[in-house]
């Protein structure tokens, strides 16, 4: 009934045009000395520390740039066949559940010895990279020097009714700020506190760029973002003003958020991958995330710049462990936020 | 005569074992013959040309061509494989060929030489042969049939079969184009068969007749036997129009109100029996002092159809040329005199 | 000429075998297409099925996640979001249609043509120029604050800004359909509503509108289901729907359930309408060709030559010239665009290779499903067009997830390649190339292919040498269609793409996103170029189709 040589030519075509596909990947099992790096750093951040890996050791490096908490939930469902060798968070936390999940594989670089317990996995499983401070980032033309709340829990006063931005909890710094929030007031305060602060107009937004710009352009008068965006805001001549927040005696202290790198249990490419996280401490790769992403530099003895050193203003304390047990319920109490 | 086509006990169903559209066919066409399928619409001529095409698959029955089984409850040789010609209806004519090529699509296992040979003798069979160059949607609705006839013919199969082939050209070309295809088909020697709803065409054209209804073959005959002498009151009916009026059977004729009738089919006294009487049978004149009336006259142009009402209150059909006329509501005198007479029993049969 | 014939008698008996046995048959099938057809069946309605078991598994936590109030309120945001671009498109598509169609507006040939531009536009970019023209620190508020105003004049941001934005950049949709439906009317009727006495509005009223009602209706339905699936356009507008709380649980949670169980639910919703639209549209294609009558009454402007000129510049400008000025404004130079091509023409090879891959291997299949459907008519044919009409229903990002589920779990070997992405561009455009093929294969007469099978051709030979040639235009128009959604697609190609195998709308996303918008702007006008060539040699194909008439 059918001409058996046209069905064949078909049917190869078709395979031949699936193997292609597949060949063609840029990323498949084959390459030998690709370093996949899963980024929920943004990659303007991360692309020139990443590109003078790549001179420095000759090495290939492809990076998959996403949201922090989505590139944790593929690292999981890819566990049976781990894809990525390098995972860097904007935040911690993450890095902790996943290290329970026992999805992380452990490892210390020598420049550990450097960087603050807290700001560093107790079992090796990540390693804070630099970090970003919770602030308030106000509009100059809006608001007076002396106006500028001093506490998160001024913002709460009526006359900020509907002028305040910050990030979704898609943003893991939003996340995580909104449990800390949870382990210093507890539950209860911290959700009336919170939905208060909804009720009276905070505006929720899709990212960090769009809180600093919407308060340098003037839409809103304060930010509730990370420090690097006042630098960022800076540089693109914008008028604004920062506030590291709860700074007095009794105050809680800014949170401050540390990016972490860790490697994936299975990495395909562990020796490359431990050699990615020794350089990512290393002086020059610093130098890079201080000097153009206006991160806070963890490793002790660095010169920050322009930025506002570690040493320099109160941090709130709390451990990566207690916000990653906080994570369940912070997502709960604050749904669609 | 060699057969070419035999069925035997063909029948088909449609809607998975509901509506029969043929029930046990048989007839068998021998070689140069000509024959029509005639019928009503949904008859089943159509049905029964695709089957022999190959296009179906009976349900019963075995078809054979050239004395080749082609068809049965174990065998089945599809349509590409039977050396069937066929025209459809639309002409089925592929409008990204010309005319050339779309009568050398059915010769492409032919050597070049031949080829060429055989297209230009197709294409003179028809007449076409300046118009070999244009496409399909250049050419008129007869010219377009002659292409699909001569790519038929042109690998030279074992029969033709035409699927109502005349119903989508204009009146006046179709009474031109069935003398053309009457010739080319005898001129070709080719078997065919072909399917219409036109009496008149079958006719016509045909060597014989099969007529169908709703999925039986009730007769297939020459035309004028068929005409004549038809085996069922539908076959009456559907050629040619027919009256019938009931008779007793008393020896040597049969009695009924216009008189008596030779018993030409010997049927038993006392029988009763319906006559078939045709308009063309009957005969009026004017006469005051006659029994029957005329009901109503239709002017048809080379004869006038008179209604005739007859003392029973019965009512027949006359047919009279129209130079004479004669008014509605005179009295007319009916004479008959037909040379065949096709008794009915109640039970549509004739014997 | 008889000795000819009696050769020809014996070639035939010589050659052949004698005995053919009858084929089982699977239905009206045979064996091998009826693997081919599980085969898609397969390929097709997996991840759906995958998603509901998913969803279904997620129990009582996923239940009460939805009952926790977001959903309904998720439901009435996007339902109106849906509604409301809806109507702007009518508004937007019905005037131009009938002014293109049935005046005598000078150029409008050629308007018909620009007219089909904005859909190589994607909505997204859409979003992106006009957020600089209207958005906070947008064109329009700059100049306002300039000329000593204070605050802001329009805020893009929000539901307003979604309705416009994606009614604007689907009204061809509807322009197209009834367009068509307005070109091959037949005129008798009107004729028939003059005689009894009506002008030209009521005609319009009583005869035209009531005609275009089915296409209208169709093109209603296409545009909402546009809506209701769309991701980056709502994302960037700051529009909280269905897709972007899917995606935002997807980046927030650690198990997919919840968003499984939103996922469900949205695809209920689509599946629903998208029901309606089939319904509605029957075998009607985007390209209708007249019936052979007399062509429509066109009506003489006159005086409302200009309105009718100022109505078309309108649309087209709004949706075609303006936004490409302002992504030329935002990408500044002509040397920026150059700077992001070479830099970036890995993911232009990208898009262009795993677009090409999903056309081609879209147009076989839906060759294959459309003869399917239409010759061989049956429960199995039905159900396969069922399954290939899924891709309609699934929105991009569902759909990226439902992949990503199943093969993770089930098909291992090709998750993480490049391959998963051409499979989310083959599954989600297959209906397109479909309905290219089913359009075109409705015209052609089916005796052709048993006129072929009469002289001696098998049914494969037939469909090659008759039926295919003929489709040919019909298959190519497929190609293009399904060529220019992947091209343009973003929500599924997101979730799907293996590391740093990005295309050319994932560096738009992540362009604006990090708010460099210069380079977002380039990039986007590069997508614009490859979508753009294809669109006009479509509709050059289009008359050439007529040709064959």
């Amino acid at each position: 009934m059918a001409d058996r040589g046209t069905i064949g030519i078909t049917v190869i075509l078709l395979i031949l045009g699936w193997a292609s596909a597949i060949m063609l990947a840029p990323t498949t099992p084959a390459s030998a000395s690709e370093l996949v790096i899963y980024s929920g750093r943004k990659e303007s951040a991360i692309k020139p520390v990443v590109d003078l890996f790549e001179r420095k050791t000759g090495a290939k490096a492809v990076l998959k740039i996403g949201k922090t908490s989505g590139l944790a939930n593929e690292i999981l469902q890819e566990r049976q066949r781990p894809r990525a060798d390098i995972f860097i968070a904007t935040e911690a936390g993450v890095c902790e559940v996943l290290a329970r999940e026992g999805a992380l594989d452990s490892y210390t670089p020598a420049r550990a010895r450097v960087i603050p317990s807290e700001y560093k996995s107790s079992k090796g499983f990540w390693t804070g990279i630099s970090g970003r401070a919770r602030v308030i980032l106000y509009n100059t033309g809006l608001v007076k020097d002396e106006e500028v709340p001093s506490s998160v829990l001024d913002l709460a006063d009526p006359k900020w009714n509907g002028k305040i931005a910050i990030a979704r909890t898609l943003e893991r710094t939003t996340l995580s700020w909104l449990g800390a929030l949870v382990h210093v007031l507890g539950e209860a305060k911290a959700k009336a506190y919170i939905d208060g602060l909804l009720r009276k107009g905070l505006k929720v937004l899709p990212d960090n760029s769009d809180v600093w710009r919407g308060v340098g352009s003037g839409e809103f008068a304060l930010g509730l973002t990370n420090s690097p965006n006042y630098h960022l805001a800076l540089k693109a001549g914008l008028p604004v003003g920062v506030v590291y927040p709860d700074q007095g005696p009794s105050g809680m202290g800014s949170l401050v958020n540390p990016n972490a790198v860790a490697i994936v249990k299975g990495a395909r490419h562990l020796v490359l991958a431990r050699r990615f996280v020794d350089f990512i401490l290393s002086q020059e790769a610093q130098a890079i995330l201080v000097r153009h992403a206006f991160e806070i530099p963890l490793v002790s003895g660095m010169d920050a710049g322009e930025v506002r050193p570690l040493s320099s203003f109160k941090s709130l304390k709390i451990s990566q462990e207690r916000l990653a047990d906080l994570e369940e319920r912070t997502i709960r109490l604050f749904p669609g936020f | 005569m060699t057969e070419v086509i035999r069925l035997e006990g063909v029948s088909k169903r449609y809607g998975g074992g509901g509506i029969a559209a043929i029930q046990g066919i048989s007839l068998v066409v021998g070689k140069g013959e000509i024959v029509a399928l005639l019928g009503p619409s949904g008859c089943g001529k159509t049905t029964t040309l695709r089957l022999i095409a190959g296009f179906e698959v009976p349900d019963g029955g075995s078809i054979e061509i050239g004395g080749r089984i082609v068809a049965n409850e174990k065998i089945f040789v599809p349509a590409e494989r039977r050396g069937v010609g066929m025209v459809f209806q639309d002409y089925a004519l592929f409008p990204h060929l010309t005319a050339r090529e779309n009568v050398a699509f059915g010769l492409h296992n032919w050597d070049a030489k031949r080829r060429g040979k055989r297209i230009e003798e197709a294409l003179d069979l028809v007449g076409l042969s300046e118009l070999e160059g244009r496409y399909p949607y250049e050419l008129s609705g007869g010219q377009q049939q002659r292409v699909a006839l001569a790519r038929a013919l042109a690998p030279s199969p074992q029969v033709v079969l035409l699927d109502e082939p005349f119903s989508n050209l204009d009146a006046d070309m179709r009474a031109q184009m069935r003398q053309d295809v009457h010739r080319i088909l005898h001129q070709a020697d080719t078997t065919a068969i072909f399917v219409t709803h036109d009496q008149e065409e079958a006719f016509m054209i045909a060597d014989r007749v099969g007529v169908l209804n709703q999925g039986r073959l009730e007769q297939i005959d020459q035309p004028d036997v068929i005409y004549h002498t038809p085996a069922t009151r539908f076959v009456a009916r559907f050629v040619g129009s027919a009256d019938f009026i009931p008779g007793i059977v008393q020896g040597e004729g049969i009695v009924t109100e216009l008189g008596t009738f030779p018993n030409q089919q010997g049927l038993p006294s006392g029988q009763a029996v319906e006559v078939m009487i045709r308009p063309d049978d009957i005969e009026l004149v004017a006469d005051l002092a006659g029994e029957a009336t005329v009901v109503t006259r239709h002017f048809r142009g080379s004869d006038n159809l008179y209604c005739v009402q007859l003392p029973s209150g019965r009512t027949v059909h006359s047919s009279q040329g129209s130079t004479q006329i004669v008014e509605s509501g005179a009295r007319i005198a009916v004479k008959t005199d037909p040379t065949h007479v096709v008794c009915f029993y109640e039970d549509d049969t004739t014997r | 000429m008889r000795s000819g014939m009696a050769k020809g008698n014996m070639e035939r008996a010589a050659s052949g075998e004698t005995f053919v046995f009858r084929r089982p048959t699977i239905g009206v099938l045979t064996p091998v297409a009826a693997l081919g057809a599980a085969f898609i069946i397969l390929l097709t309605a997996s991840p759906l099925l995958n998603l509901f078991v998913a969803a279904l598994a997620a129990g009582s936590r996923g239940l009460s996640s939805l009952l926790s109030g977001s959903v309904p309120t998720l439901l009435a945001k996007t339902l109106l979001l849906a509604t409301l671009a809806t109507l702007w498109a009518l508004l937007l598509g019905v005037p131009p249609a009938w002014i293109l169609t049935r005046t005598d507006l000078p150029g409008r040939r050629l308007f018909r043509v620009l007219g089909l531009l904005p859909l190589a536009i994607p909505p997204y970019i859409g979003a992106l120029t006009y957020i600089t023209l209207l958005g906070p620190v947008g064109l329009v508020n700059t100049t306002y604050r300039a000329l000593g105003g204070t605050g802001q004049l329009v805020n893009i941001y929000g539901m307003w800004g979604g309705v416009l934005v994606l009614g604007l950049f689907t009204y061809p949709y509807i322009l197209l359909l009834a367009g068509s439906a307005l070109e091959s009317s037949n005129p008798a009727l009107e004729e028939a509503a003059r005689a009894a006495g009506y002008g030209p509005m009521g005609i319009f009223v009583r005869v035209t509108l009531p005609l275009l009602r089915p296409s209208l209706l169709a093109g209603s339905l296409l545009v909402f289901l546009y809506a209701l699936s769309d991701f980056a356009a709502v994302s960037f507008l700051r529009v909280t729907t269905f897709t972007t709380e899917i995606y935002h649980q997807l980046n927030t949670r650690f198990d997919q359930r919840g968003a499984s169980a939103l996922s469900a639910v949205l695809v209920l919703l689509t599946l629903l309408v998208l029901v309606a639209q089939r319904r509605s549209l029957g075998r009607r294609s985007f390209v209708q060709r007249r019936s052979g009558v007399k062509p429509p009454t066109v009506y003489p402007l006159g005086r409302w030559k200009v309105p009718a000129l100022i109505c078309t510049y309108l649309v087209l400008g709004g949706s075609v010239f303006l936004p490409i000025a302002l992504l030329l404004y935002q990408a500044g130079s002509a040397a920026t665009i150059f700077r992001t091509l070479a830099s970036g023409h890995r993911y232009l090879w990208n898009s262009l290779w795993t677009a090409a891959v999903a056309a081609t291997v879209a147009t076989v299949l839906a060759l294959f499903i459309a003869y399917l459907n239409d010759r061989r008519k049956g429960p199995v044919a039905l159900l396969l067009t069922a399954a290939t009409q899924l891709g309609y229903a699934i929105p991009g990002t569902v759909l990226g997830l439902s992949l990503i589920l199943l093969y993770n779990s089930y098909v291992p070997w090709i998750y993480g390649t490049a391959a998963m992405v051409v499979l989310g561009y083959l599954l989600r455009f297959l209906p397109q190339a479909v309905q290219g093929s089913a359009a075109a294969l409705s015209q052609v007469d089916p005796n052709l292919e048993e006129a072929a099978r009469g002289l001696g051709r098998s049914s494969w030979q037939a469909l090659r040498e008759v039926t295919i040639p003929l489709i040919r235009p019909g298959m190519v128009a497929g190609w293009m269609l399904v060529f220019i959604s992947s091209i343009k697609e973003l929500a599924a190609t997101l979730l799907l793409r293996p590391a740093g195998f990005d295309t050319l709308p994932v560096r738009i996303w992540i362009a604006t996103i990090e708010v460099d918008f210069a380079v977002a702007a380039s990039t986007s006008l590069i997508l614009i170029a490859t979508t753009a060539l294809p669109l006009f040699l479509i509709k050059r194909l289009d008359s050439g189709i007529s040709q064959l008439d």
